[in-house]
């Protein structure tokens, strides 16, 4: 019964929003939880990550503290929610760390809002002293795989919404969209999200519409001009990307007026974003030189290939996972082998403190001298049964072989911790060897709920 | 033999190069792209080395014969492009660009040997010709690689093919300024070039090259045309990058009849 890294949660995977919303914590209330969490547990470090999509709770401790913390969670719901619980632990919690932080979990793979959320959700815990080495070190690590994963991937390219496609397709048309204009028609509130989106790219936005008031209403929002339907034309030629998402019966663009505008733009290419339904422009507008027409099919065709092109990527991020999942666990080895060559070196020491104890009593006859040449010699003895147990111990790499340190703390019976008496007394299991517990941080906040 | 080795190694390296550029622009690996332009350094300097190893072991300036002007012509595209790099962050170009130096480069080893230029019409005016169009073949081909990109992007475009090659490509608004650059730079050299070729061709008595001669000044009428209208006729994207294609075509094509003329006639 060793102590690991823990993670129990519902997220979007297997539980709906309604059970989600109740377990839930706002990133300000997290600190005051993780503390009354502790405080009653044995868990030695907490870190809640609380989004729309997830709640878990990852920890380092026991199998028994993470029992606890799954009855912490789990009375917070009005229901019965244990058998939604997903728990998980040692290389299984380390894993879901790496790839909720890469966004491999996420609802939208590849949406990067989770690093951010995972971050602020690291901070407040690191601020409270929740976190330690060990979950310090495993978030860490896992904001470096989600790093990772970014820069080697294509996870992340491929927007997903129809207003980002409509954005990345003006860049990929006109480079950099700063002082572009961006003629919006109609008042459509998919329209309404593309325009927001052209917006923010620096792109100076006009509206026309049959309402001069509408108009100008949304013109103050984009900081833009408004018109009226008689200006149309003239935009028309000005501008470089179109959003229409006007209801009406029938085309507002065909393709005869069209004409003259393209006509009128000597060759200066146009960006036609047709988001109403039914379509305000003309399918044949599309055929006109330097014009790229696009409605809501082809936008959202394009938002379902991203989609599906980065689960493609995701085979490869997941490879990434499971390398860097290695390293880490690999780290967590190393740990223990200090502690375990540690504890064997005095094990021999003690053994041979308590028979020359017994021995030179014994020997009155010996002169100060002598009795130093006998100590010399016990510590050569230990020194020299030591040294390939040592070096077999630490390994080629100093990662340490886990099956020999395990092997080492049962045939030298290294588990005892008789040699700590000035434990925490706060339950049975603790007391027993666990290289990690010295590790630990003093917690100043113990026994102080409030 | 360290001059065949250079040249071995030279190749090697761009064929490297170009296949880490093809894969960063089909399967989008980033790390790739920067690899590739990184040995397109190295490939570039182990160029320059073999350039330098033939002139001292035949004694012959780089742009005496066909096989060097190919070979300085590949070099000069390398270094155009690593420069235009340095302005423009377009790695997906290096797929387009690679392989022209290598043709070059290849094309270049093809005629080394047999197309000695005859000694009488080797002359200094000839020279300062050949380096006029060489650099003015280097904007070009910086052109049309740009122009080939714009009219791929614009067709993956219109059939609304998003993804893929799609998205490593630039934006046809800078691959567009990449190729109207190029040939206005390249298009005054390229003039410089006609003129001097004009003054050789009426000095010497020696007439060599009619068929090739018409085809430079085809190129030159095709890249004015390119120009001209860019400036006045407000023509960009699509009509310009074709224009630019065409005009590079008969550019290359000058170079391939010189070979024919100069492999027949030695």
């Amino acid at each position: 019964m060793t102590e690991d890294i823990f993670v129990i949660g519902l997220s979007h995977h297997t539980a709906p929003v309604e059970l989600r919303e109740q377990l839930s914590t706002k990133l300000s209330d997290v600190g005051q939880e993780l503390r009354t969490l502790m405080a009653e547990s044995s868990i030695q470090e907490a870190l809640l990550v609380s989004t729309c999509n997830r709640v878990e709770l990852y920890g380092f401790g026991s199998p028994e503290a993470m029992e606890h913390g799954k009855r912490y969670l789990a009375r917070r719901a009005s229901v019965k929610v244990d058998h939604l619980l997903y728990e998980r632990f040692g290389y299984d919690a380390v894993k879901q760390a790496f790839r909720v932080a890469s966004s491999l979990d996420s609802l939208v793979v590849g949406e990067p809002q989770i690093l951010g959320q995972m971050k602020d959700a690291f901070d407040v815990s690191r601020e409270i002293g929740a976190t330690g080495p060990i979950l310090g070190r495993c978030f860490t690590h896992a904001f470096n795989v989600a790093k990772r994963v970014r820069s080697e991937t294509a996870i992340a390219e491929g927007t997903v919404s129809v207003s980002s496609i409509a954005c990345e397709l003006a860049e990929k048309i006109f480079g950099d969209l700063q002082g572009r204009r961006v003629l919006l028609v109609g008042a459509g509130e998919m329209g309404e999200g593309a325009a927001r989106a052209l917006h923010k790219t620096g792109a100076q936005l006009v509206v026309v519409n049959r309402s001069p008031e509408k108009a100008r209403e949304l013109a103050r929002v984009f900081d833009g001009e408004a018109h009226g339907l008689e200006a149309l034309t003239a935009e028309l030629v000005r501008a470089d990307v179109v959003i229409t998402s006007a209801s009406a019966d029938g085309y507002v663009l065909d393709e005869a007026t069209m004409r003259d505008v393209v006509r009128g733009r000597r060759h200066r290419p146009l960006f036609l974003i047709d988001i109403a339904v039914p379509r305000n422009v003309d399918p044949r507008v599309g055929q006109l030189d330097s014009v790229f027409l696009y409605d809501v099919d082809d936008l959202q065709s394009v938002a379902r290939e991203n989609v599906a092109s980065r689960r493609r990527e995701a085979a490869a991020a997941e490879a990434i996972v499971e390398e860097e999942t290695q390293a880490f666990l690999a780290w967590k080895r190393s740990l223990l082998v200090k502690p375990t060559i540690v504890a064997l070196r005095r094990r021999f020491e003690d053994v041979v403190q308590e028979e020359l104890a017994r021995t030179l009593p014994r020997l009155e006859s010996l002169r100060p001298e002598e009795r130093a040449v006998l100590e010399k010699m016990g510590a050569a003895i230990v020194n020299k049964l030591l040294h390939a147990p040592v070096r077999e111990l630490k390994g080629v790499d100093a990662e340490g072989n886990p099956e020999l340190v395990a092997a080492t703390v049962r045939l030298f019976d290294l588990e005892q911790g008789r040699d700590e008496p000035a434990r925490e007394e706060k339950d049975e299991a603790s007391v027993r060897f666990s290289p990690f517990r010295r590790l630990r941080p003093a917690r100043s906040h113990k026994g102080d709920p409030t | 033999m360290p001059v065949t080795l250079l040249f071995i190694t030279t190749v090697a390296l761009y064929v490297v190069a170009w296949l880490l550029d093809l894969s960063s622009l089909f399967r989008g690996a980033k790390r790739s792209g920067t690899l590739a332009r990184r040995l397109l350094g190295v490939a570039a300097a182990s160029h320059v080395a073999y350039i330098a190893a033939e002139f001292f072991a035949g004694g012959q300036t780089p742009i005496a014969d066909l096989n060097g002007t190919l070979s300085t012509l590949s070099l000069g595209v390398v270094l155009a492009y690593l420069l235009v790099q340095r302005s423009y962050t377009v790695p997906a170009l290096g797929a387009f660009v690679t392989p022209i130096t290598l043709v070059f480069l290849l094309g270049a080893a093809l005629v080394r040997g047999v197309a000695e230029v005859p000694p009488p019409v080797a002359s200094a005016l000839l020279q300062v010709h050949i380096a006029f169009n060489i650099l003015g073949l280097v904007a070009f081909t910086v052109a049309f690689a740009a122009s080939t990109a714009y009219v791929i992007q614009e067709h993956l475009l219109r059939k609304k093919r998003i993804g893929g090659a799609f998205r490593q490509l630039p934006s046809l608004g800078v691959l567009d300024s990449i190729s109207a650059h190029a040939t206005n730079v390249g298009f005054p050299l390229l003039t410089a070039g006609v003129v001097t070729g004009a003054l050789f061709v009426t000095q010497s008595s020696a007439s060599l090259f009619s068929g090739a001669q018409a085809m430079g000044l085809l190129t030159w009428i095709v890249f004015a045309g390119v120009v001209v209208l860019r400036l006045v006729g407000g023509w960009r994207g699509r009509r310009a990058a074709f224009g630019t294609i065409m005009g590079f075509a008969c550019g290359v094509s000058v170079l391939a009849a010189y070979a024919v003329k100069l492999g027949s006639g030695a």
